[in-house]
């Protein structure tokens, strides 16, 4: 259906109009546009790499897995490498499913873990911004955070700074980037009193090592 | 004073008196206080830390159709709830600034510090991990300063009664709930369940689960039905009033005494003591039932032959009287403070009673001199010595069927009234979980804090054994947050130890970690490995977060310190027994039996308390009447005491405490049927008498058969026996009559 001649013409449009549009809109009104229009079907499984960086570590550390949103607005995040888990999100709650060996006895045992991720916190912050953006709720996104946008061609980064002055303090900023409707990765960042990244997360969603199966360098 | 006047003057008294011991009436369900003097350490367990164990604070919330989400912000408006100590699943969120700090400075003697490589490896990879989903300051200053997560671990394990991952049940979500008030302060829980009922709100229950909601529910419905038993009871004892005497003055003369003496019993109470057991007021109230006869003969043999009449039944329903007093007065002799209210009440209700019925009849009897008299009922008259054989025949069978039976039923759990699939779901759930066994705990008993602790960590690794091979799932106990000054010396030696540390420094290099980022925890390392001062009780007991908790863990007893431990999900109590048996201070009790033994040894004493009382009646009986009268009221009360508690303990598969209070009114009712009846009479007082008798007994069969119509076993118990001793009485009584008109 895609050759079809007629339906090429009609997204090139669509696309032309698009960018056009990101191109000519206000930076905020862009990223709302950005940000609406992103593409990530409920259930589908999506390769991902977690990278973070602070202070207790001396390089980066890894970990993949998939993500997929559950019907009912979730997000699952299963990671596989270099430890299995899993982190479900879901109306401002995270569980945490991990096998852990166990304290008394033999074997292994599940412990789950439940939080209820406060917006006031740096830490869970990112993890709400994740769910809402996923779920398209980018009302929920202008409530917490300034929208910001830049596009280049098909290519753009929305940038999200906390509204709430006290967070902004340890939470810098989330980039968000990626190409036409399908996102590519989610950054958290946090900045030194002399403007350097000192903490950073990311979120490569599709990455090229999960093409290749590569293992993470933890 | 005029009759109305007298009345008028009770009523006004008698509302005065309820409304004054209303006021001050300040109600307890701590049953403790109605037990008998504990014999023994279990049963000093059990009376002074009933109700107060994590297992039985326990609330259950099985929700239907709920997605894990929202069950956990269900939890979270639960926790906000003030009666609410915790819920789980736990939202397990532990960072610096919410550690209890006592706990937190002395993190590095909670546990052991592992000492080789591939175990500090396993653990920072989990550090690494969390890291992973929550990097903010808080995370990584824990992180950063107990790696090892010894103070959370200690914290979650001491708070845990369950397993995280089977918060689900039967494919619902289950919220755990534990109060902050014990099972059994029953105004508490009522509140905290409401407010529970109140968060739900239109989430799908499909059962809430926990001794406490079941007692709360089971106070409403016993009060529901007590109310509708007692309007019902109340309304047909009217109906026959008002057609036995036909005269509003003189109903009101016959319910007056009854009402008078409940409202002075209550205010004696409130004067004598600073809180009435509930338990109390249920059983004097069934005790009380006695005095309605008083009004009853008095106004009925002055309808027969006027104040005469009355003048003769005086002696009569005076030994009655006397004997009822000394019947009740023996409970203020028992030794428990709950019988002795119960003698308190009983002793001055009777007094009331008797003496405004006494003020009141006359009065109420000039209202209606003649009244709707019986016709006499024409009797062929037995023989002297028949007239013993019925009773004595009732006492033979009565006792063959409480010997081939089982006559007492100690267990009070099989008086619940709750539906039994619910107790079966209670179980299945509390099984599943995994939370602490409400029957069995370990108790630890030392002359000092640190011997009490040492035993207990002793116990805890016997226990501990007993996990490893499935015995149980797992336990509660101080020493998981207060280990005993040697466990906390000897983990600081080991923290001197080189070895560990370089296998610390080891595994960090081969993880991603800046070993710098843990400079503040191996400088507590160093600092704890050669500080004076250990962790103590006195400052545990500084944490407002702990101190509930760890008090229920541990207390002071007199002269001994007691440590309890509690257990999760136990099997085989007999393996318990075996593994503690080389410890000389710690033992497994099994609250269940010891609850059972003290019933029994209330019972023992209630029985002893009432032999006694029988033993001063007979004397009485014997000062006052001839020895053959005295022989024949006896047999025949005996015979009705016997035939209700056989009765009883048929169908209802042994006597409860309940049934021996009840048991104790069919005692006053028969000794008063028999004593009239036995009376030496001339016709015209024998038809006075038998009517009055009679209206005596159809009142109370009325009465308590429609409380045998209860759902709730407690009030059917009363109830039956004491409407089948009535009708026992009353027809073992009349033959007395006949055996006197004989002489």
């Amino acid at each position: 259906m895609t050759g079809h001649p007629g339906v090429l013409a009609a997204a090139t449009a669509w696309l032309l109009f698009t960018i056009t549009a990101y191109a000519a809109a206000p930076a905020s009104e862009q990223a709302h546009q950005i940000l609406t229009h992103l593409h990530f079907p409920t259930g589908e499984q999506v390769p991902f790499t977690q990278s973070q960086v602070n202070p207790l570590l001396r390089s980066v550390a890894r970990q993949q897995g998939v993500m997929f949103k559950s019907p009912d607005q979730g997000l699952v995040m299963r990671v596989t490498a270099p430890r299995p888990e899993e982190r479900s999100l879901h109306d401002g709650f995270m569980t945490l499913r991990r096998e852990k060996s166990a304290r008394h006895g033999p074997g292994k045992r599940t412990a789950t873990r439940h939080m209820k991720l406060d917006p006031n916190k740096p830490g869970h912050l990112p993890l709400l911004a994740l769910q809402a953006l996923l779920h398209g709720d980018v009302a929920l996104l202008g409530e917490h955070f300034q929208l910001a946008a830049s596009a280049n061609g098909a290519s753009w980064q929305v940038s999200l700074v906390p509204q709430n002055e006290r967070v902004r303090k340890k939470l810098a900023r989330l980039l968000i980037v990626g190409t036409d409707s399908q996102l590519s990765s989610f950054r958290s960042e946090r900045d030194n009193a002399a403007g350097d990244t000192t903490h950073w997360l990311e979120v490569v969603i599709n990455p090229p090592q999960a093409r290749t199966a590569s293992g993470p360098d933890t | 004073m005029s009759s109305a006047g007298r009345l008028l003057t009770v009523l006004m008294a008698t509302l005065a008196l309820g409304t004054g011991a209303a006021l001050r009436l300040n109600l307890s369900y701590d049953l403790g206080a109605f037990l008998p003097p504990p014999t023994n350490p279990a049963q000093e367990l059990l009376t002074q830390r009933l109700g107060q164990g994590p297992g039985a604070r326990l609330i259950f919330v099985v929700l239907a159709d709920i997605a894990a989400p929202q069950a956990a912000m269900l939890a979270e408006r639960l926790r906000e709830l003030p009666g609410v100590e915790q819920v789980w699943p736990q939202n397990d969120t532990l960072d610096v600034p919410d550690m209890p700090q006592s706990l937190w400075r002395k993190r590095l003697l909670l546990g052991d510090l592992p000492t080789d490589e591939a175990s500090w490896t396993e653990i920072l990879s989990q550090r690494l991990d969390d890291m992973m989903f929550a990097a903010d300051d808080d995370a990584l200053a824990l992180i950063a300063q107990d790696p090892a997560m010894l103070a959370v671990n200690a914290l979650l394990d001491f708070g845990s009664s369950a397993s995280e991952p089977e918060f689900e049940y039967d494919n619902h979500r289950v919220l755990m709930v534990a109060t902050r008030a014990p099972a059994y302060d029953l105004p508490a829980q009522t509140e905290v369940i409401g407010d529970i009922r109140k968060t739900l709100g239109g989430a799908t229950v499909k059962h809430l689960l926990g001794s406490s909601v079941y007692a709360v529910d089971l106070q409403r419905s016993v009060r529901f039905e007590a109310t509708l038993f007692s309007l019902i009871a109340s309304f047909a004892l009217l109906a026959i009033m008002i057609v036995r005497f036909r005269s509003a003055h003189r109903v009101l003369g016959v319910a007056l005494p009854l009402a008078a003496g409940s409202a002075l019993g209550l205010f004696a109470l409130t004067v004598l003591f600073s809180e009435v057991h509930g338990i109390t007021l249920a059983f004097g109230f069934t005790l009380l039932g006695v005095a309605i006869d008083y009004p009853l003969h008095l106004f009925t043999h002055a309808e027969h032959r006027g104040s005469r009449g009355q003048l003769s039944v005086w002696p009569t329903l005076l030994l009655g009287i006397a004997s009822t007093l000394i019947a009740y007065g023996a409970f203020l002799f028992s030794g428990t403070s709950g019988l002795q209210q119960l003698g308190v009440f009983a002793f001055c209700g009777i007094v009331a009673a008797a003496a405004v019925a006494a003020w009141i009849a006359p009065s109420s009897a000039h209202a209606n001199p003649v009244g709707q008299v019986e016709t006499p009922v024409t009797h062929t008259s037995p023989s002297t010595g028949f007239r013993y054989v019925p009773a004595a025949l009732v006492i033979l069978l009565a006792l063959g069927g409480l010997v081939s039976n089982k006559v007492f039923n100690n267990d009070l759990a099989s008086l619940t009234p709750v539906d039994a699939r619910l107790l079966a779901a209670d179980r299945a759930v509390r099984t599943h979980l995994g939370v602490t066994d409400i029957r069995h705990l370990v108790a630890v008993r030392a002359a000092d804090l640190q011997a009490c602790l040492e035993q207990t960590e002793l116990a805890v690794a016997s226990l501990s054994q007993l996990q490893r091979r499935g015995t149980l799932s797992g336990l509660q106990s101080i020493v998981q947050l207060l280990p005993s000054d040697a466990t906390q010396h000897r983990r600081r030696l080991r923290l001197g130890d080189p070895h560990s540390r370089a296998a610390f420094d080891s595994a960090l290099q081969r993880l991603p970690f800046n070993p710098q980022g843990f400079a503040s925890f191996t400088t507590a390392w160093q600092a704890e490995s050669t500080a004076l001062d250990n962790l103590s009780w006195q400052k545990l007991q500084t944490e407002p977060r702990l101190a509930g908790a760890t008090n229920n863990l541990l207390y002071q007893d007199g002269e001994h310190w007691v440590s309890l431990v509690f257990l999760q999900r136990l099997t085989d109590p007999e393996q318990v027994n075996a593994e503690l048996a080389l410890l000389a201070n710690a033992e497994l009790i099994d609250l269940k039996q010891t609850s059972q033994d003290m019933v029994s040894a209330y019972r023992d004493r209630l029985i002893q308390v009432l032999a006694t009382a029988l033993g001063f009646i007979a004397l009485l009986l014997l000062w006052r009447l001839e020895f053959r009268r005295v022989v024949w009221v006896l047999l025949s009360v005996g015979a009705a005491v016997c035939a209700a508690a056989a009765g009883s303990a048929t169908w209802q598969g042994g006597l409860s405490l309940f049934d021996l209070m009840a048991l104790t009114l069919v005692a006053g009712l028969g000794l008063d049927y028999a004593l009239f009846y036995s009376r030496p009479l001339n016709p015209t007082d024998q038809l006075a008498t038998h009517s009055a008798v009679s209206i005596c007994a159809l009142s109370s069969l009325i009465v308590f058969g429609v409380l045998a119509l209860s759902s709730i076993p407690v009030l059917h118990g009363i109830g039956t026996t004491v409407a089948v001793g009535v009708v026992a009485a009353y027809l073992l009584a009349r033959l007395g009559r006949h055996a006197n008109s004989d002489n």
